[in-house]
């Protein structure tokens, strides 16, 4: 607990109290006692009140500067955004949090960072709960035993650092890290080879699915024709943002205009395959013929192809030519990397740029092969957890007890955590200094907060390896600055390395300020040219045995975001599942398996075997199952606990991506699956295509017939007569009348709307049971409707379906109390504390958006299973002691509520809640114009300048919001738009919200050949 | 007393006078008093303890569940997002159903004038009363925040907004109340004579009090029977449309909706006629057994049962066409929404078997009714009703769920599944009514013993009575307590029966009397003339009350609308009067019936408890048996030796003195 500015030192003041000292590390006793007597959980809950107040004044003033221009005075009530940068995979994402009074409470898009320019995918938006899970770990442990940082940790970690440094240069020095993206931890790095020459630096990503030896970096700006090999570039990709922005640019909208085509060869729908204009359902393990046949075709290699749908590719991608790319999947073979490169380098295309990685780091199976050997002492794991998420066969559990000693610094004490000798707590992002490179973009990690519960970051442990002194020493030396040897501090490791980087000596300060306040800074990167890729071969033909493609989760990505409350409940954009993972197989597979979704099915691959749900999906290749990564995580905390069953105890090295001659075999078991859209069943398609048919809800069409009749969409659809209202309506008088449109001709279904929507709008986790019931209280959901062949090929439309905030709203007539009713400014507002909750709202909402707190989701425990799905019994929430999951205790745990918006009413049961139109931001917008005006008459608030957390968000700006009344904005133009329509606006109901037709772009060549 | 008749074989229905008696011949007044009031007098049957304990323990049960509901959150039930209502709504609408067939008994047949109503409308009424207490639970309770109910009523309160007169569900606060309030005040006059009965034979003092303060002072008098029948009609042609408005107004709730399957006009007319025949069904099903256990096949006889079935066929018939519609409609719309609604989801659907369950039991099993046989055997109607009693909750049930499981947009579809609470909760209302069901049948008089006396035929009286009073002194009667206080409150004399009683009051109207009544156990008919009274004036009440109830309601309706509260609602004008006529309606029968029930009470003089012939242990048998009539001693003819020749002289007997 040493910081070293005023406000901190009145608090190590208090900390070495060790009373206080006590509560401090618990932070939170309100939590354990919650079965205590009311009069001790009042005492309590002031206690935790006073220590949230503390937590809130925490954030170090001094050191971090607001974004833009305003000044850094705190004022209640008014949001500060701070620059920081969220990394995943390697891959730097710019956000802007947005913090009161010292909370950050939600994560916005940097504009100014080239990844995410403003904008902000599902898993960035939902890091910041995070930040306040409870179950994050609180204490630095050794050997399983709390252990103190200084007076525990520091003398063995000099110790060790001395001990290596003297016996054999750090010969038996270890370190595995995520993919770096730091230049500050690149700078340590080298720091640490100088001193220690024999350290071995060791990468593992456990969603890389195999190594083709280079790494490629899409630019789909410019791509007109861009063919897919198995690659989910749309979807769980750490560079989603940038693809969904740049494919949805040139997705065209105007009938006559200009549009790129994509093709996608996929085992299993994605939400890339979902954006396709051609999808082709082809088993994972033979696109590396279809990748064959396409160089062939390209004449990037020999052979002859007859596919039609090849051949059409191939045609369109010469016609590019260098507007045209082949991009291949994460899991997708060397051999399939090889021949897109050979492909792209043939057409010369301008959208791809392939890399070398850092041949100083390792892999995780060079790790191995160093532990088998024994001769590792020390091996330092750092925010990873490979004990969960190693290639199985590596037995990595095993492989640590070869280590002298282990250390762990993580988020959680998760299954790593537990294996190592020490296990540290790390600061969460949020909490901590850092930087992160994108290509010749650099941007800072700035710290929001102090670490709420106590932890460490990467660049302070990596900084004493390599010799730096921590603060205290460092403050202790005679003029600091001019001292050979820097601070271990985090801050001073960033400011250091931005020092190195700086354009000039120059104002250096100022530098560092507009670098911290804008959020980046450019520093040329190290060019790593790719080394040549390995001659492509045609390969073994692929047999006819069950493949299991193994895919990343777009809720729990590797399975770190496992503990997300909402992320485990976002719907899978494809299947819509939640809380779960399962073997997703196509009808036809699932026939001959006689299994129907939610059956348990074994899967086993070379004697290893894991159970698992299956859940039947249209459009998957025959004998291809895929399975997320991520789930049945063990000591992932509570909530994660509960999610699915853990794939990667079936993923070997030798095949990370794709497992051939895979055992299916149905245990008789079964596992209630939670689905946000059930439907009747892929089963009862007929059913559901008969009542699709005529409905027009989504609308789509072929740009030729777009082309030839622009105003298609609104033809489609019920047509009665024209319905008048009978009598005069009142009249809106409001100054602005707000609306929306949504193009669905953007929207790729990536969920990043419903998360930014949660984290806005407060809106609560209900858990699995709840879901499984049919309670979700997504304000935004994303309806995804398939249309063809189940056992074929599929096409798939997202549309994203939220309050149409209808003029002749149906939900406020039946409303008996008046608490749904319309504001002058044609809002449909509800007013919480006059809601008795009759539910007649949303009966009568045709669009079925309204969403009721049947239980107080905010302040109960989570209903949940008894067991987790490996059987083993949950545990005891209200057991305490080490590491205790607290989560279960319910999501408005006293640490959760920091995250809570205080713009926005947390509801409780028995309310009606819905989509507000994000009235708390229109309200802001108006009072930051009054404001701005002073006397005079407020201005007009700007097109654009207000923004709905849906758009704010929304990576292919799917979604705008603004003045309809206003016909120079943005939306009302997309009003009268030729492809606009309402959806059900045979009812009369008049929405505010209009949808824009889908239209695909098919190869002539193919029609006929499904779309 | 004998079963009843075996059925007259070849029974004209032309010939009304050829039917078989309602009851039986040889059946005195007393009779009549004696079985019904002897079901109260008696110790309670065996097993009137255990059933009442066994629906009392359901009732708590159910108690307990709702006391769980309301503690812990709507959601223990199975509702979900698209299913916002399920069993509570369907359990709602279920029991208003069957609340329907006592008014209608009562209300619609008494205009009818249909005399076989008069021994079942009593206890189709205490149904209609128990089935809307059972309904208002649920409306009451399936809100998410019960203890915020207050908001809708039409006051106001610390919200400061009034409630939106303009939904369905507001209408329906408007439309149960007032039709549980005016099903009670029409049950409770009908009560009051037989109350009396009750009063003037109770044996403790304690009952005497009990009995005497509902009976408000009831004597049985031309001069409050006269108010008291034209109350009866009045409240008969107000409860007429209340009725055919209850369900009307709740088939509202879903056809003014715009999801398909909902959103259908036929709905009013439907609705009723589905209330009516599970009404009429839930009658037979409680009236067949109590008519076994407390033998009164004689009152209840074969017809009734017979004539309950053919209502049950007619509406059967009805609802059938109404489905039938509903397809003609969904098809010839071409509405894709319509035609999924009604020919996929319904017929095919997950609800299927709730669709089919449906049918069977309210179209093809009441066909079994076309049989005398089947009409005449009350067990076999026992059973069909039971299954139509099924079927219509099935009706209410498919109505509501699968409409809102797979509606509009497929995006949204769920699937609803009860849970072990809404089970349980909904057979503990079964608890609830049947202990209130219970205790009626111990307290009170299941039939209306005024009106089965009026159905007799007047040589009724009991005749070895008759010859006691015959074998009776001519002299005047002159109490003890009348000679030492030398105090006279009046006279009353007996009469044989109706018509003496009618030559009595002639010969007193001819002499000018004023201050004088003709007493008897029901109205009898032509006796206003006898006594020379004018028509009662009670209409006026009637109108003015109604006139009250509609600017009340108009009123009511615009200034929080317009003026004080204009707010945009779904678009519709602020004075949107044609959404407001449900209430204009409401509010004007229920005023009207209060005018109607206050104007017989003050007309009556229904409230003065007591009266000096109440001291006159024979006039206590005017609410039997007994035709009477009292002279007041304030009438300024009155005079103790003359009035009591005049009254000997026009057939009276027993001519005794009455103490003050």
């Amino acid at each position: 607990m040493t910081r070293p500015t005023g406000i901190w030192r009145s608090l190590d003041e208090i900390a070495k109290n060790d009373e206080y000292r006590r509560f401090a590390e618990r932070e939170f006793p309100a939590l354990e006692a919650a079965s205590s007597s009311r009069r001790d959980f009042m005492k309590l809950v002031g206690a935790s009140l006073a220590a949230a107040g503390l937590i809130s004044c925490r954030r170090d003033d001094t050191r971090i500067l607001p974004y833009g221009e305003q000044p850094p005075e705190v004022v209640p009530g008014q949001p500060l955004y701070y620059a920081s940068t969220f990394v995943l995979g390697g891959r730097a994402i710019g956000v802007l949090a947005e913090t009161h009074v010292g909370r950050p409470i939600k994560l916005e898009g940097n504009p100014e960072h080239p990844a995410s320019r403003g904008k902000l995918g599902a898993l960035a938006q939902a890091a910041v709960l995070d930040l306040y899970d409870p179950d994050r770990s609180r204490h630095l442990t050794h050997k399983g035993e709390l252990a103190d940082w200084e007076q525990d940790f520091l003398p063995f970690w000099k110790a060790q650092r001395e001990a290596l440094r003297t016996a054999n240069g750090g010969a038996g020095l270890a370190i595995l890290s995520g993919r770096n993206a730091s230049p500050a931890v690149e700078m340590l790095r080298d720091e640490i080879r100088n001193g220690l020459p024999q350290a071995k630096f060791y990468e593992y990503e456990p969603l890389e699915l195999s190594d083709a030896g280079f790494d490629a970096d899409y630019d789909l700006s410019k791509a007109e024709v861009i063919v897919s090999l198995d690659h989910d570039f749309l979807g769980v990709d750490e560079q989603s943002i940038r693809h969904t922005r740049d494919f949805s640019n040139r997705r065209g909208g105007e009938a006559g205009g200009e549009m790129n085509r994509l093709y996608v060869v996929e085992p299993h729908l994605t939400v890339t395959g979902s954006a396709a204009d051609h999808r082709l359902s082809w088993r994972a393990g033979a696109v590396r013929e279809v990748a064959a046949g396409l160089a062939a075709l390209t004449g990037a290699f020999e052979g002859q192809v007859s596919n039609a749908f090849l051949k059409a590719a191939a045609e369109d991608l010469l016609a590019a030519g260098s507007r045209g790319v082949v991009l291949a999947g994460r899991r997708q073979s060397a051999q399939t990397h090889a021949f897109a490169r050979a492909i792209n380098e043939r057409l010369k295309s301008r959208c791809v740029r392939y890399s070398g990685r850092d041949p100083k780091v390792g892999d995780i199976g060079a790790l191995a092969a160093q532990l088998e050997t024994g001769k590792i002492e020390t091996l330092l794991m750092l925010g990873v957890n490979p004990v969960y998420d190693a290639p199985a066969d590596l037995d990595f559990r095993g492989l640590l007890g070869k280590a002298g000693e282990s250390i762990h610094l993580g988020l959680y004490r998760d299954e790593t955590g537990q294996a190592t000798t020490w296990h540290i707590p790390q600061a969460h992002w949020l909490e901590s200094w850092g930087d992160a490179r994108d290509g010749s973009v650099v941007s800072p990690i700035q710290p929001m907060i102090d670490p709420i519960l106590g932890g460490r970051s990467e660049l302070e442990l990596l900084g004493l390896l390599a010799g730096r002194l921590t603060h205290d020493e460092y403050m202790q030396l005679d003029n600091p600055g001019n001292q050979p040897v820097g601070s271990a501090e985090p801050y001073e490791v960033v400011r250091e390395r931005f020092t190195a980087f700086a354009k000039s000596s120059r104002d250096l300060g100022g530098q560092w300020r507009k670098y911290l306040n804008t959020g980046i800074a450019f520093a040329a990167a190290e060019e790593r040219p790719a080394p040549p890729a390995p001659t492509p071969t045609r390969g073994e033909a692929d047999d006819d045995s069950w493949e299991v493609c193994f895919a990343g989760s777009a809720s729990t990505w590797d399975g770190r975001f496992a503990n997300n409350g909402w992320l485990q409940e976002t719907p899978d954009p494809i299947t819509k599942l939640v809380w779960d993972n399962a073997v997703l197989i196509g009808p036809a597979d699932a026939r001959e398996l006689r299994v129907k979704t939610g059956d348990v099915v074994r899967i086993t691959v070379d004697g290893r075997s894991v159970d698992l749900p299956v859940f039947l999906v249209p459009g998957a290749a025959k004998h291809s199952v895929q399975v997320a990564l991520g789930y049945g995580r063990k000591e992932s905390g509570a909530l994660g606990r509960h999610a699915g069953a853990n794939a990667y105890k079936i993923r070997t090295s030798k095949a990370p991506g794709i497992a051939t001659g895979a055992k299916i075999a149905k245990t008789g078991d079964h596992r209630p699956l939670a689905s946000t859209q059930q439907h009747w069943t892929i089963e009862a398609n007929e059913v559901i295509e008969g009542a699709m048919k005529d409905r027009a809800i989504v609308r789509t069409g072929t740009k030729a017939h777009f082309d030839e009749h622009p105003e298609f969409a609104k033809h489609m659809g019920l047509h009665g007569p024209v319905l008048q209202d009978s009598s005069p309506r009142p009249e809106f008088t409001g100054e602005y009348q707000w609306g929306m449109a949504i193009d669905l001709n953007r929207c790729t279904g990536c969920n990043a709307c419903a998360v930014a929507c949660q984290a806005e709008n407060n809106i609560p986790i209900v858990g699995k049971d709840e879901v499984i019931q049919g309670r979700e209280m997504a304000w935004i959901r994303i309806d995804r409707f398939f249309e063809g062949d189940p056992e074929g090929d599929v096409t798939v439309t997202h549309q994203p379906m939220l309050c149409q905030h209808c003029e002749n709203a149906p939900c406020e007539i039946v409303c008996p109390v008046n608490a749904t009713v319309h504001n002058e400014e044609g809002l449909n507002v509800m007013a919480y504390n006059r809601c008795v909750g009759t539910r007649y709202c949303a009966n009568n909402c045709p669009y079925k958006v309204r969403r009721f707190n049947y239980y107080d989701y905010n302040k109960e425990t989570l209903r949940s299973s008894e067991t987790d799905f490996d059987g083993d019994p949950m545990p005891n929430p209200f057991a305490k002691g080490l590491s205790q999951p607290q989560a279960m205790q319910g999501p408005l745990d006293d640490l959760m509520r920091l995250q809570k918006n205080p713009d926005v009413t947390v509801r409780m049961r028995g309310v009606m809640e819905k989509c507000t139109f994000c009235t708390q931001r229109i309200q802001a917008a108006k009072i930051a114009e009054k404001t701005a005006a002073g006397q005079s008459k407020p201005e007009r608030i700007a097109d654009g300048e207000l923004q709905t957390a849906c758009q704010q968000s929304c990576p292919a700006d799917a979604i705008v919001f603004g003045d309809i009344a206003d016909s120079r904005t943005r939306v009302a133009k997309a009003r009268e738009h030729q492809r606009g329509y309402h959806v059900l606006d045979h009812l009369n109901t008049r929405p505010r919200v209009t949808y824009l037709a889908r239209i695909r772009n098919p190869n002539p060549a193919l029609e006929g050949e499904g779309a | 007393m004998s079963d009843s008749a075996a059925p007259t074989a070849g029974v004209s229905l032309a010939d009304a006078q050829a039917r078989e008696p309602l009851v039986p011949d040889g059946v005195t007044y007393h009779d009549v008093t004696r079985k019904v009031c002897g079901m109260l007098d008696r110790k309670p049957p065996r097993w009137w303890l255990p059933a009442f304990l066994f629906f009392a323990a359901i009732a708590g049960m159910g108690m307990i569940l709702i006391g769980y509901q309301i503690a812990t959150g709507v959601g223990v039930w199975g509702l979900n997002n698209p299913v916002s209502w399920a069993w509570d709504i369907t359990n709602f609408v279920f029991w208003v159903g069957i609340g329907h067939a006592g008014t209608l008994i009562s209300a619609i047949l008494l205009l009818l004038r249909q005399k076989w109503r008069m021994s079942i409308n009593r206890a189709a009424e205490a149904m209609t009363i128990f089935a809307v207490v059972c309904a208002g639970i649920f409306p009451m309770i399936h809100v998410g925040r019960i203890w915020c109910v207050h908001f809708l009523a039409p006051f106001p309160n610390h919200v400061g907004i009034w409630p939106n007169f303009k939904s369905p569900l507001l209408w329906d606060v408007f439309a149960i109340s007032t039709y549980a309030i005016v099903s009670i005040l029409f049950w409770y006059v009908g009560l009051i004579p037989d109350i009396a009965t009750l009063r003037d034979r109770a044996k403790t003092k304690k009952m005497q009090i009990i009995y005497g303060l509902f009976a408000l002072g009831w004597r049985g008098g031309n001069r409050a029977w006269q108010h008291y029948d034209k109350a009866c009609l009045l409240l008969a042609g107000l409860a007429t449309p209340l009725v055919l408005s209850v369900h009307t107004v709740v088939s509202f709730d879903f056809a003014t909706s715009v999801i398909p399957g909902w959103h259908t006009t036929i709905f009013p007319p439907y609705f009723v006629a589905g209330a009516i025949f599970s009404g009429f069904a839930m009658v037979l099903t409680l009236l067949i057994p109590v008519r076994k256990l407390y033998k009164l096949e004689s009152v209840i006889t074969i017809r009734h049962l017979e004539n309950m079935a053919k209502v049950i066929l007619a509406t059967s018939c009805m609802v059938g066409l109404a489905y039938g519609t509903e397809f003609f409609v969904a098809w010839y719309s071409k509405n894709p929404y319509e035609a999924f609604v009604f020919f996929q989801s319904r017929m095919q659907g997950p609800y299927a078997w709730a669709y089919w369950t449906m049918i069977f039991c309210n179209v093809v099993v009441p066909q079994t009714l076309w049989s005398k046989t089947m009409r005449r055997s009350p067990w076999l109607l026992f059973v069909i009703a039971g299954l139509v009693n099924v079927g219509m909750w099935f009706e209410r049930f498919v109505i509501i769920v699968t409409s809102l499981a797979n509606d509009l947009l497929p995006g949204s579809w769920g699937y609803f599944s009860p849970t072990w609470v809404d089970i349980l909760t909904f057979v503990g209302t079964f608890g609830i009514f049947g202990a209130l069901y219970l205790v009626f049948l111990r307290f009170l008089p299941v039939v209306p013993m005024n009106e089965v006396k009026h159905l007799l035929p007047s040589t009724a009286v009991t005749p070895e009575e008759e010859g006691t009073a015959a074998g009776d002194s001519d002299d005047l009667i002159i109490p003890d307590a009348v000679r030492e206080s030398r105090n006279v409150a009046g006279m009353v004399a007996e009469f044989a029966d109706e018509g003496a009683l009618k030559s009595g009051a002639v010969a007193l109207r001819d002499q000018g009397y004023e201050r004088w009544d003709a007493h008897s156990p029901f109205p009898v008919h032509g006796m206003d003339k006898a006594m020379g009274i004018r028509r009662s004036t009670l209409g006026r009440w009637t109108l003015a009350g109604a006139v009250l109830g509609f600017w009340t309601a108009v009123l009511l309706t615009y200034f929080p609308s317009v003026q004080f509260y204009p707010l945009i609602v779904a678009g519709k004008p602020y004075n949107g009067w044609v959404a407001f006529i449900p209430i204009y309606f409401e509010l004007t029968v229920l005023f009207a019936a209060f005018g109607t029930v206050g104007g017989m009470f003050r007309l009556s003089r229904l409230n003065d408890w007591y009266h000096p012939t109440l001291k006159n242990d024979r006039f206590l048998r005017v609410t039997d048996d007994r035709f009477m009539i009292a002279v007041d001693e304030r009438d300024p003819k009155f005079d103790v030796k003359r009035t009591a020749v005049l009254l000997r002289e026009a057939g009276g007997r027993r001519v005794t003195l009455l103490e003050p």
